[in-house]
């Protein structure tokens, strides 16, 4: 422990007035990093009122991340999963099974993309609009910010700028990866940016293919093949096109993506392993927008938008009849917003808002050309389209003062009002001080809200899924401290801190399947329903250390721990310990940069409401990818970079819902060897 | 009320006006590129003194620059004390150039909406002082750096006839990220 403490002492030391000349700042940091996501305009991380991480394009490129997740799940305070049906991302400890990422909101370059029907979304796989090789940054907001964002900012922010028309030129990525001794993946992404006549746009396309891997899986309800290996059923096709358009203060964006997979796992009781259950999400939106610097102290914003997002899962079961069970769900939405920032004075600011939203919501679950249970009760199967549209209005107001240079104080207050759950003033408090040259401490008190979706509320299939009308939304309140040092401008430590409450955690539940005239037997005299549980108190810190000493090394590394106290909500899942860390290095040589990024997620339980004869717990587990980019040097713009995905090719698990009963958990990705080819031009 | 809409109107119909950086990022950024002139260790010894000549009709601008100034954590720059002097511009070369002389800079710093861009040209030229410009247009009219924005993030602008009037030495890996006039 003294080592350390010498050490930083000694760096401080060390320092001696260095960081007061300007001539050792760091051009690339004065030029680089302003922050978009905490305030909804543009400001320095380091003033920024609230707990954020942001990974450049500079490490994005330097690891060779794939899929949005993949980045996450380094990000300190972050953990990822994969369900084989979504990825889904734990903040604080937290992410609740099966949520199909309804809590974390993810806007792609200011647009929010998460629909309100709320079965079957991620945004942070292969369903993402937009492939890796578009974005610019990725800034993560951790903890509610409902107060700014509105409801599914619940536990956080994934805000993705991508590099639209400023990187003039185009780019060409392909990438193939091999795993479990075979061909297993591969992948295709375009980027294109220029500048004609004052407009500048850019265009993004991406491809994906995996065959996915075949696993041993122990279900024991349905006949499996014989020596327990579920093959070729975990596929995955994904292809997206992202477009800007931008002209004196006007905007036109538009993205498309098609998500397709098999389900390894056999969820709902399907047929294990036929190769006709598979999933599908779509998901498509328009914007355009304008904004204008109207006077020195007025900017106005206004945008509309179009959304559309769609899902389809085919489900196979033993006939009759033949063909297999189908799962719809729309949602269609217009958005529309006008914010204006003023700023009379240099150290004040207001930022007011409003904005409308129309959804129109459908699910259906039925077989083709079979009645539902409505038309035919002795015989039918499957239930009829439940239509559900809703209105939601978020006005917010915020404002902004600075006091004696150092201090900057934010207040906000947000209106949302919701046309089937009732309004909620949700506040905001913040104070950012510039305690001295190397230290920035932050404060943040924020409330959070959030309906119940028209899936929890409202869903029905006859089979497995019973609604619950009488959901009522989850509340939030959350207090966030951040400690920043930076004892060289190269290296900043920083340490974090918060609690969070969370009321009426919405999570489903088995209950006694409805009209049953006996007491349930067996699985088949259960169902489903979404319910809010009690109270969860979560409380957490975290120390992290962000360095850029180049060439020699760069990244960074925390270590976070959280405590819970569920109050009859579901724990599973949750994690006390993590360790998040990525860096690289170009000291090899100038053309290679070696980069290793790791991560440990600490034991997590598995889900009560399956329990089997399989652990109630699934292990900690130590995971590291490596990687090798090298720029060639005889061919400008060509770069080609090796990467080992779960380098020590080490056996981990994440815990599953109920929906894969009776699996309670399902190994992580073994070993994967992946080769990306770049070149830029 | 029809007045009202017909404002707001002709305001969102004017054309979009030029996003400079605010002073706290410029004027840090633009001293950090005179620390990349190669013959900056030869332009004197002794504190690097920034004079920011004002008119009457600026004491607004000059006091948003000098808060920002008066922020910037950093003291030094390559190794010689920085400080910023406001000098009253009196509208006379002579004079201007006199009371310049008492503080001996090493750059100017010129405010938006300056009628005197003229003399502050003639003045930087004759001692060889760096001119930073608030307004990124001014840079690209006869100032050595300005600071503009682009996808929110600032974009130094470098006048390579200035530089080259003032004999400043840019190393092009500043010119690549750095928007140039000619």
């Amino acid at each position: 422990m003294l080592l350390p403490t010498v050490v930083l002492l000694a760096l401080s030391a060390l320092d001696g007035g260095a960081e007061q000349d300007i001539a050792n700042l760091d051009l690339e940091s004065l030029l680089d990093t302003p922050i978009a996501a905490v305030s909804r305009a543009e400001e320095k991380s380091s003033d920024a009122p609230g707990d954020i991480f942001v990974v450049s394009r500079e490490d994005l490129e330097r690891h060779g991340f794939r899929s949005l997740d993949e980045v996450l799940r380094y990000v300190p305070g972050l953990f990822a999963d994969d369900d084989r049906l979504y990825e889904g991302v734990g903040i604080h400890g937290l992410h609740l099974l099966g949520d199909n990422n309804t809590r974390i909101l993810v806007l792609l370059d200011g647009h929010p993309l998460n629909n309100q029907v709320g079965t079957g979304q991620s945004y942070l796989g292969r369903d993402l609009p937009v492939a890796m090789s578009a974005l610019e940054r990725v800034e993560v907001i951790r903890g509610p910010v409902g107060g700014i964002y509105g409801p599914t900012a619940y536990f956080g922010v994934v805000n993705l700028v991508t590099r639209g028309a400023a990187q003039q030129g185009g780019e060409v990525l392909a990438s193939g990866e091999v795993a479990q001794n075979r061909p297993n993946a591969g992948e295709l992404a375009l980027h294109y940016g220029r500048e004609v006549g004052g407009v500048r746009f850019a265009l993004h396309g991406g491809f994906y293919r995996s065959r996915g891997f075949d696993s041993a899986l122990p279900i024991t309800d349905r006949p499996i093949p014989a020596d327990g290996i579920i093959r070729d059923a975990d596929w995955r096709q994904a292809w997206n096109v992202y477009g800007t358009a931008e002209w004196n203060g006007l905007w036109l964006r538009s993205g498309f993506s098609d998500r397709r997979r098999g389900l390894p796992t056999a969820p709902y009781s399907v047929i294990p392993g036929d190769l006709r259950t598979d999933v599908v999400n779509t998901t498509f939106f328009s914007e355009v927008g304008y904004q204008r610097q109207v006077t020195d102290w007025a900017h106005l914003q206004a945008r509309l938008s179009y959304d559309d997002f769609g899902y389809r899962d085919d489900l196979a079961y033993p006939p009759p009849p033949p063909t297999p069970f189908l799962d719809l769900a729309s949602d269609r939405w217009v958005s529309g917003e006008v914010r204006a920032t003023f700023t009379p004075r240099i150290d004040h600011k207001d930022v007011l808002g409003v904005q409308v939203e129309q959804h129109w919501t459908r699910q259906h679950s039925f077989y083709e050309g079979v009645p539902s249970m409505t038309q035919d009760p002795v015989n039918g199967v499957g239930v009829d389209p439940i239509v559900v549209n809703f209105t939601t209005v978020n006005v917010s107001a915020l404002v902004e003062q600075k006091l004696f240079e150092r201090l900057k104080l934010q207040a906000g207050l947000t209106l949302f009002a919701h046309s089937l759950y009732g309004a909620r003033l949700t506040p905001k408090l913040s104070v950012v001080w510039n305690a001295g040259e190397h230290d920035v401490i932050k404060a943040v008190y924020t409330e959070g809200f959030r309906p119940p979706t028209a899936f929890e509320a409202y869903f029905a299939d006859g089979l497995d899924f019973v609604p619950n009308p009488e959901l009522r939304a989850e509340g939030a309140r959350a207090i966030q401290g951040v400690w920043e040092h930076r004892f060289l401008p190269q290296l900043a430590f920083t340490l974090r801190g918060h609690a969070d409450h969370f009321e009426g955690l919405i999570a489903p539940r088995t209950v006694p399947a409805p009209g049953l005239d006996h007491e349930p037997m067996g699985p088949e005299d259960y169902r489903q329903q979404y319910a809010n549980t009690a109270a969860v108190n979560v409380a957490g810190g975290e120390a992290g250390l962000t360095a850029a000493f180049e060439p020699w090394i760069r990244g960074w590394a925390g270590v976070s721990v959280q405590g819970a106290d569920f109050q009859g909500a579901p724990t599973s899942n949750f994690a006390p310990w993590l360790f998040n860390a990525a860096v690289s290095t170009r000291a090899v040589h100038p053309s290679l940069t070696v980069a290793a990024r790791a991560t440990y997620v600490d034991r997590r339980t598995v889900d009560l409401a399956a329990t089997t004869t399989e652990p109630a717990t699934v292990e900690p587990y130590f995971w590291v990818d490596f990687s090798v980019l090298w720029e060639v040097p005889w061919v400008k713009g060509l770069a080609a970079q090796g990467t080992l995905v779960n380098l020590f090719d080490v056996v981990a698990f994440d815990p599953l819902v109920a929906d894969h009963a009776p699996l309670t958990r399902l190994q992580k990705t073994p070993r994967e060897a992946r080769l990306t080819l770049r070149y830029s031009f | 009320m029809h007045l009202r809409w017909a404002t707001v109107v002709a305001l969102l119909a004017m054309p979009a006006l030029a996003q400079d950086a605010p002073p706290s990022v410029s004027v840090l950024l633009m001293l950090k590129l005179v620390t990349y002139d190669q013959a900056l260790a030869t332009r004197g010894t002794g504190d690097f003194v920034v004079a920011i000549p004002y008119e009457k009709s600026q004491t607004k601008a000059l006091d948003e620059v000098l808060l920002a100034a008066k922020g910037l954590p950093q003291t030094r720059i390559a190794s010689r004390a920085l400080r910023f002097v406001s000098v009253s511009d009196p509208g006379d070369d002579a004079k201007l150039a006199k009371a310049l002389d008492e503080e001996a800079p090493a750059a100017l710093l010129v405010l938006p909406g300056s009628s005197r861009t003229a003399a502050y040209t003639r003045l930087a030229r004759e001692k060889k002082l760096y001119t930073l410009a608030v307004s990124a247009a001014d840079a690209e009219l006869f100032a050595l750096f300005g600071v503009t924005t682009k996808d929110g993030k600032p974009l130094p602008v470098v006048n390579l006839a200035a530089a080259r009037e003032l004999g400043v030495q840019l190393p092009s890996s500043v010119l690549k990220i750095s928007k140039t006039v000619q």
